[in-house]
């Protein structure tokens, strides 16, 4: 008998004026120890469908099934201790955010000891032991400590792995994994992957893996179930989708892995667009010592110099906490820097005054990554997209209105999207308004602050099939921050490479990807998914002082500079720049 | 696959904020009770003249005086002579015009000083909360009686004192709404576009603090009331013959153990209006919530 049996499975959910069909028949099985990965974009339905199978759907959802059966028990009809049974010992779940996923006022430890003591009825004592074995498990090196923090004093990534040791804890059949990496960073996403692949083969469990990302699917399963509107496209063994897939859409997804390099065009001038000098920001922090308070200083960003030139586009890329988007806002004048200089075409802008400076508002502009809260919730599109005109008085009333709607014609929208409010659009829809907005007034400098990390891999593909058009057409110079290098591929012409609030590596896109110098822009290439699942390998990361220690060194033949002990940029090659010690 | 994402996007019939709003308010049926009863007072109030059978102050019925509710008299008759159903009705004039006039100031004076406090913060912030802290910690009835007797009371006295109270409750849901949405990325985005702080307050945080403000507006309004009725009552409110809720209220009470209608009707009225216009302030905060958009 299957684990998991699924047969014509319909979800819909009732709304104002009728119902909306989530799941359309859908069917499959999983046998015990097989990996299953659903493939498709937000709203296909890939979630509701495991939803379902544990029966956490809300009281909205109407379900019917000609068959769904989870560990010989048929879930239509389970009764609450049946439900107890499952979920936890026949199946566990990992959630898309694990901020959310804790409860921020108990510890770990609590909490996984909870879920120990509820199943299995141990004593207090025993299920702190297992905890911390638990935790263990999952590569947390100080598992006694971790039991005893907060939610909130672990990374993305711990919580992702202390997400997945209360999973464990019920020693489940099936392992649910919905999104388990979307939030995290390429580097800790690969980790992540790496470890429920694992644990996968050592507790002998079966897997679902639901992800939009095909790269993720390449990594971690045997067979794949691609979803579309609520519809089973395709279903084989993970190679038959990847070397001959049958369905279009399948394809799409695809193609939307294979990006190749693609220089912007537009002759490239004297005066750089903008540039960077010296830039730097401390934070001061404030530490409670005894009565008094303690002032310690935090280099978000250490002095970085990026020229932006005409007509280009840059990426920085790095992981959170790198000082990328601080560099971002400070470029916008929307973090004050504490030392350096903002050069616009030429001319300083970071002493000015906010009445001087906006003039040069209109000529640089920003994208932020959310794009939900980039929009006001209380205002039409067309009103948000005439918004700069409005604030810079440009036109009558009309003419404003009209520019907006052909805005909403350029980045692909209908017209007749005017009168809409943003919570009625997707997020790839809503991040075109955005897009829209900064636009507007023509200016020559866009910095794009992760724009696409929140969304779908085709959707993702399409704004920045979008970005590369209008920067074509506009002649905009654009400085493009991530946190995955697979993305800047096909976009930009130089990535600049932080780390820690300085920049490490700066080369053209093609040099990076072919040579890259420093180890963590090594690192950051060997944590892209792969294209295929013929190229799965084991990884091995490196710590932060692993990185340190593999700092690449140079003579002075080499760089044509004096030697420095510590670590500096030094030019290894036309407009290749690596954090580097250079030796006698 | 093209850049056209908005061609497929399902045809939807387009639905405002307002109609989810609507649909929200009347599927809660205390609150609309609430405001069909606010909605008849009011009406009550505007048509007096027309529905009542004689003046509020004539005293034409002394011969009667303090006669039980009649079929002629439906509340019966006060100690002067007076038809006490026709003071009841007049007398929802009043609370409700200090109600609504003081709930209006109130928000006039609220919303400016929450929005100031919660966007600048630092330095305007901390004086705006130390003036609310000293008029929370002033009992206002204790102050409205010091200002009352100051000034001997009146009509306008009670509104400048209802609103000078009243607007401390505006002022903490506007301020603590314009603080977590100064954060939000459209903020940015306006002050990156060069929008001075009064074109991001005046424009996005106001509008985005539509429901505090609401809120605060109607659980102003029986705040007033209930402060008209307690000053009428201690005799430092409206004064005589102008027929006030309180002040029936007062004098009801000297009656009361013989004469229970002089105390009942004017209690109820109030009772009855303070209740209703909680339960639409209610109905109308829950339904402003977009969050709760689709049930």
């Amino acid at each position: 008998m299957s684990l998991v049996e699924i047969e014509d499975l319909r979800v819909s959910f009732r709304q104002y004026g009728g119902a909306v069909d989530a799941v359309r028949g859908i069917g499959f099985t999983l046998e015990q120890g097989e990996s299953l990965g659903i493939v498709g974009e937000s709203g296909s339905g890939k979630s509701v469908s495991c939803s379902a199978l544990m029966r956490l759907l809300p009281a909205t959802a109407e379900v019917s099934a000609a068959r769904l059966r989870l560990d010989g028990v048929d879930v239509t009809k389970a009764d609450r201790e049946d439900l107890v049974r499952l979920r936890g010992r026949s199946a566990a779940m990992i959630f898309q955010d694990p901020m959310t996923a804790f409860d921020p006022v108990f510890t770990i430890g609590h909490q996984i000891c909870e879920t120990i003591i509820a199943h299995r009825g141990t004593s207090k004592k025993q299920a702190l032991d297992e905890a911390r074995q638990l935790l263990e498990r999952v590569e947390i090196k100080n598992a006694g400590d971790v039991l005893g923090y907060y939610p909130h004093q672990l990374s993305g990534g711990m919580l992702q792995r202390a997400m997945i040791a209360m999973a464990l804890s019920c020693r489940p059949k099936l392992l649910i994994a919905d999104e388990p990496t979307t939030a995290l960073d390429v580097t800790i996403q690969a980790q992540i992957l790496q470890l429920i692949k694992d644990i996968q083969a050592e507790f002998g469990m079966a897997l679902i893996m639901i992800t939009h990302d095909l790269g993720v699917i390449a990594e971690t399963v045997d067979r794949v179930l691609v979803m579309y509107q609520g519809e089973v496209m395709e279903q084989g063994p993970v190679s038959q989708i990847f070397d001959a897939p049958q369905h279009d859409y399948t394809k799409q997804l695809l193609a939307s892995l294979h990006a190749g390099f693609e220089a912007s065009r537009g002759e490239e001038r004297d005066v750089p667009a903008l540039e960077l000098r010296g830039l730097a920001k401390t934070y001061r922090i404030r530490r409670r010592s005894g009565l008094f308070h303690k002032y310690a200083d935090f280099q978000a960003v250490q002095e970085t110099n990026i020229v932006l030139p005409r007509n280009r586009i840059v990426g920085i890329v790095g992981e959170s906490g790198s000082g990328k988007t601080t560099t971002g806002l400070m470029a916008m004048r929307l973090t004050e820097p504490t030392s350096g200089q903002i050069l616009l075409e030429g001319t300083d802008i970071s002493g000015l005054s906010a009445e001087a400076l906006r003039p040069f508002r209109r000529r640089m502009q920003i994208v932020f990554q959310d794009s939900y809260s980039a929009l006001d919730p209380m205002m039409t599109l067309v009103q948000i997209i005439a918004e700069p005109l409005h604030i810079h008085e440009i036109g009558t009333a009309r003419e404003q209105s009209e520019l907006a709607l052909d805005w909403l014609d350029r980045v692909g929208l209908d017209r007749s999207f005017a009168s809409r409010y943003p919570h009625e659009l997707s997020g790839g829809q809503r991040q075109r308004v955005a897009i829209a907005r900064s636009l507007i007034l023509g200016p020559s400098v866009l910095v794009a602050d992760e724009p696409t990390s929140a969304l779908d891999v085709t959707v993702k593909a399409q704004i920045i099939r979008l970005l590369k058009r209008l920067q074509a057409e506009m002649g905009l110079s654009i400085l493009f921050i991530s946190h995955d290098l697979s993305t800047v591929k096909s976009l930009t012409d130089t990535v600049v490479v932080m780390y820690q609030g300085r920049v490490v590596e700066e080369a053209p896109t093609e040099r990076i990807f072919a040579a890259p110098q420093h180890p963590y822009t090594k690192a950051l290439l060997d944590a892209i998914p792969v294209t295929n699942p013929r190229d799965r390998r084991l990884r091995s990361f490196l710590s932060a002082e692993q990185i340190a220690a593999a700092t690449p060194r140079y003579t002075t033949k080499d760089t044509g500079t004096g030697p420095h002990a510590d670590p500096t940029l030094v030019g290894i090659a036309p407009n290749h720049r690596v954090e580097a010690v250079v030796t006698a | 696959m093209s850049d056209t994402a908005g061609s497929i996007a399902p045809i939807v019939r387009q639905r405002s904020p307002l109609w989810f709003a609507w649909r929200r308010f009347l599927s809660n049926k205390a609150a609309l009770a609430g405001g069909i009863i606010l909605g008849i007072l009011i009406l009550m109030a505007l048509f007096a003249p027309l529905i009542t059978p004689v003046p509020p102050t004539a005293q034409m019925f002394l011969t009667e005086s303090l006669a039980f509710p009649s079929a002629e008299h439906w509340f019966g008759v006060d100690g002067l002579g007076r038809d006490f159903y026709t003071r009841i009705v007049y007398g929802a004039r009043v609370s409700l015009t200090i109600g609504f006039i003081a709930a209006a100031f109130s928000v006039l004076i609220g919303i400016p000083l929450g929005a100031l406090a919660g966007y600048f913060g630092g330095r305007i912030d901390w004086f705006i909360m130390r003036v609310i802290e000293l008029f929370s910690v002033v009992p206002p009835l204790l102050a409205a009686m010091l200002l009352g007797a100051l000034t001997r009371g009146g009509y306008f006295t009670i509104v400048l004192i209802a609103a000078l109270f009243g607007w401390v409750q505006v002022c903490l849901l506007v301020r603590a709404q314009v603080k977590s949405f100064r954060e939000k990325e459209f903020v940015r985005a306006a002050q990156a576009l060069g929008a001075s702080p009064w074109y991001i307050i005046r424009r996005h945080l106001i509008p985005n603090s539509v429901s505090p403000i609401i809120v605060g507006f109607v659980l102003a309004i029986p705040l007033a009331m209930m402060l008209e009725a307690s000053l009428s009552f201690l005799g430092v409110g409206v004064p005589p013959p102008t027929p006030t809720w309180g002040q029936m209220i007062s004098e009801g009470i000297n009656y009361m153990f013989y004469y229970w209608h002089l105390a009942l009707f004017p209690t109820l009225a109030l009772a009855i209006t303070v209740l209703s216009t909680s339960l639409f302030g209610d109905g109308l905060r829950d339904a402003l919530d977009p969050t709760l958009k689709g049930r």
